[in-house]
């Protein structure tokens, strides 16, 4: 009985293998995702792969920036008029990372989820109101609300900004939020 | 020689400290994904999947679930450096509870490569200590094949993808993704700002990668300085990037790659 234990794993081992290999030049259908995700049978997803869509916008940072108005003055429209509203303000902000990020950077896997969600809604056609993803909105959002911490009489809109390479640091306005309140 | 005392023991030493750094890097980073947070449970389970929306899932995937999945993943990576570094046999039971602590985290959030590493060599781990304690080299040499086989696959995966794009044959994906704040410093854009130096850089990442199962067929030495070079661009990479835990799951898959170059070139009749 134990004897056996060997071949079959080998023969099982040999079997996953061979489902990577073509798990690797394939899209990855709806079963497949959750092997995938459990790393039985991995997409080896590095830079450089059509899958990750990389190669196109490889100098793109993206950044979410925020701010607050009364909220009298965000009745009607997005664009609210910039004397009533605060400054904008970064909420994640890409810049170089410190040397000890190489050792110890926890909340790398949530600012990249975050910036997904971001990119996500910077992506989606401008015209779309209200925004096609309401739950990277409420998570961005709430992101925002809780860096900023507006008043009680205050709203908050935040915008995903776009900045393309290190010589050119002029933000490009990608997504802009409605107003939300508290 | 596939049992050979020392590839249990370094397995293990290298799994049990990337899931120390991976388990206490989610404890730290729980309260993003804490209800009412930007990444909060109550949010992603609105989704709308059945079973998302059940208590057992809400228990698990809440932060509470994950800090004590995290707390979990740190003291059984503990434990199997403890093991390691005191010489005793790998304890199976504590890889079995973090292949099921990996899972759980996995339902959670898409791993990204280094938590898969990290499931695949704690499943090869499990796979060389039972044959070691059973044993049967074969189910010892089933764990090798598959982490080093796996480890062999993302490198020439990575490799080969690049060089599918002119992008990458001519550094001009590298240099700008090297310009960038999320993916350079300032001193990558210096070393690319000439297009000369960016396409070096490009085929001197591009290269390695695609030979990689190559590497597998030199003497043992040499595959030692080859992996070592890998991990020195992990560590580049670590540090430009933040993605501080890849060199560790890198490193995990390593002991195996050793014992499976040695195993293909006995089996060669290289030596």
């Amino acid at each position: 009985m134990v004897e056996a234990l060997g071949p079959l794993a080998l023969a099982a081992v040999l079997v996953m293998l061979a489902l990577s290999v073509r798990q690797q030049f394939h899209r990855v259908e709806r079963l497949e995702i959750w092997l995938e995700r459990l790393g039985i049978v991995p997409q080896w997803k590095f830079f450089g792969q059509d899958a990750v869509g990389w190669v196109d916008d490889d100098s793109d940072d993206w950044h979410v920036v925020a701010r607050c108005a009364p909220i009298a003055d965000t009745d009607a429209d997005t664009d609210t008029d910039d004397d009533a509203a605060t400054p904008w303000r970064p909420v994640i902000w890409i810049e170089d990372r410190r040397w000890y990020h190489g050792l110890w950077n926890p909340h790398f896997r949530s600012n990249v989820r975050l910036l997904i969600l971001a990119e996500r809604l910077a992506m989606a056609p401008a015209e779309r109101r209200p925004p096609p993803d309401a739950l990277a909105t409420l998570a961005i959002a709430r992101a925002c609300m809780a860096r900023l911490a507006p008043r009680a009489d205050q709203a908050l809109q935040f915008a995903v900004v776009l900045t393309i390479g290190r010589s050119d640091r002029r933000l490009a306005r990608c997504f802009l939020s409605d107003w939300y309140v508290p | 020689m596939i049992a050979a005392p020392w590839l249990p023991q370094a397995a293990s030493l290298t799994l049990g400290a990337t899931a120390v750094l991976v388990g206490s890097g989610w404890v730290a980073d729980a309260p993003r994904w804490a209800d009412g947070g930007p990444l909060g449970w109550d949010l992603h389970r609105l989704r709308g999947r059945r079973l998302w929306r059940s208590r057992a899932f809400a228990m698990l995937c809440a932060a509470p679930g994950l800090r004590a999945l995290g707390l979990a993943q740190t003291g059984l990576g503990g434990w199997l450096v403890i093991v390691a570094l005191a010489g005793a046999p790998v304890p199976l039971v504590a890889l079995a509870a973090l292949a099921m602590v990996l899972a759980a985290q996995s339902l959670r959030e898409a791993g990204n490569a280094a938590d898969k590493l990290l499931s695949i060599a704690t499943v090869g781990l499990a796979l060389i200590a039972l044959g070691a304690r059973l044993n049967q080299p074969l189910l010892a040499f089933a764990g090798v094949a598959w982490v080093g086989g796996q480890l062999v696959l993302a490198y020439a995966t990575s490799g080969l993808s690049k060089l599918r794009h002119a992008r990458w044959r001519d550094g001009t994906a590298v240099r700008a993704a090297l310009n960038s704040y999320n993916y350079g410093a300032p001193w990558t854009a210096r070393l690319t700002r000439h297009p000369a130096r960016a396409r070096l850089l490009a085929w001197a990442i591009i290269l390695p990668e695609v030979a990689f199962p190559f590497a597998l067929l030199l003497p043992r030495a040499a595959l030692m300085i080859v992996l070592a070079g890998f991990l020195a661009f992990h560590g580049v990479i670590a540090r430009v990037m933040g993605l501080n835990v890849y060199p560790w799951a890198f490193l995990t898959a390593y002991p195996a790659t050793l014992a499976l170059g040695a195993w293909l070139r006995a089996a060669l009749g290289l030596g």
